[in-house]
């Protein structure tokens, strides 16, 4: 075996100085595929990198007859968005994590804010999922605050979320999570919606989610098999621990 | 993971083209006196669509969607796919009684709660 390789490949030059990222990879509910996915189509974003890597399975995504690779960055005047289209093996989940990270610096990204779901084993019994926020430094978890969205103090937090914003907060870029109340192991459109909800009054944009929910139902079948690969690769990154309680106390 | 069992999830068999039939993602957790098992199934709008058998150590669920579902262009070998309703056998990770099981269907999400046949005895400590 040689030398594993994590690039980011840019189609063409990338101006993101001041924009916002947007990172929705699989995780529960794949509530940050289905947010990023409605977004790149509802703000009509065009495809500018792709994660190049030996990683991942060697697997290629066709799209009306074009071959695309399954992680890929979109962007706008406003936004950059990271999600992808195969679960992400954990052995990619640091790699990938820090060399985006990187390139988000590198670009002059203002903000990272990654789009997720938070287990909730009653989420049958709501109708409108809560989000609520994770900060990776102090002024972040005021900027959370100061748009109404309760923090989450203590507890873990586990998957490529975690870890971006953890190297995230070593190189000086602020970051936050919006973790919408989502169903552990199905598809959550639902959940999707609140978090563009959310994000839509934090940034300033106007999107109408009522075109996402009334497509929920096709939208859960579409990503059924892209929900099983990640719960498969959840175990490997213990998402059960966000389940529990630290052990430590202050 | 390794990459074998990543293709084994991605590629595993859950579309049967022949009988127009998918598997539906399902849960299976565990309560002290239940086993409890989840349905996803989307595009299924009645529970009279549904049908639900239970053995002691199994489940079969098969419902019906209220249109076909079709993929265009799906892979590199297929036209398309089509489906027209969900069947899914689960094997218990314990006994249970038939007789005693519950179901409800809410927002395309069947649950069914199924009593164990081992229940829990409280033993008095002398």
């Amino acid at each position: 075996m040689g030398l594993t390789f994590v690039e980011i490949v840019e189609k063409e030059k990338i101006e993101a100085k001041g924009l916002v990222a947007l990172e929705g990879m699989p995780d529960v509910g794949l509530v940050g595929v289905i947010a990023t996915s409605y977004l790149v189509d509802a703000l009509k974003m065009r495809e500018v990198a792709y994660i190049k890597t030996d990683l991942m399975p060697p697997i290629r995504v066709l799209h009306e007859g074009k071959l695309k690779n399954p992680i890929r960055i979109y962007s706008n005047e406003k936004f950059i968005i990271l999600t992808s289209e195969l679960a992400i093996p954990p052995d990619l989940i640091y790699p990938l994590a820090k060399k985006v990270v990187e390139w988000f610096r590198d670009k002059g990204i203002s903000m990272i804010i990654s789009i997720n779901g938070y287990p909730y084993k009653d989420r049958l019994e709501i109708e409108v999922p809560k989000v609520f926020g994770v900060a990776n430094m102090e002024s972040m978890k005021e900027f959370l605050k100061r748009q109404n969205i309760e923090v989450i103090e203590e507890g873990f937090i586990a998957g490529f979320y975690a870890v971006l914003l953890d190297e995230a907060s070593h190189i000086g870029v602020p970051g936050v999570a919006l973790l919408a109340q989502a169903f552990p192991r199905y598809p959550d459109p639902g959940a999707a919606a609140s978090v563009i909800r959310v994000l839509s009054k934090i940034l300033e944009f106007d999107v109408d989610v009522k075109p996402l929910l009334e497509k929920a139902d096709e939208i859960r079948v579409k990503v059924r098999d892209l929900m099983k690969q990640t719960h498969a690769m959840m175990a490997g990154m213990k998402k059960g621990v966000e389940q529990q309680i630290p052990a430590m106390y202050r | 993971m390794s990459w074998s069992s990543f293709f084994d999830e991605f590629f595993g068999p859950s579309v049967d083209e022949k009988e127009r039939c998918i598997e539906p993602l399902t849960d299976v957790r565990e309560t002290d006196d239940e086993v409890v098992i989840s349905v996803d199934l989307p595009f299924v709008v009645s529970k009279e669509d549904i049908e639900v058998y239970v053995t002691e150590d199994s489940i079969e669920i098969t419902a019906r969607t209220k249109r076909k579902i079709r993929w265009s262009r799906w892979g590199a070998h297929h036209r398309y796919v089509e489906f027209n309703h969900y069947r899914k056998r689960i094997e218990l990770p314990i006994l249970v009684d038939p007789n005693e099981v519950r179901a409800t269907f809410r927002s395309g999400i069947l649950e069914v709660r199924l009593r164990k046949k081992k229940k829990r005895v409280q033993i008095k400590i002398e």
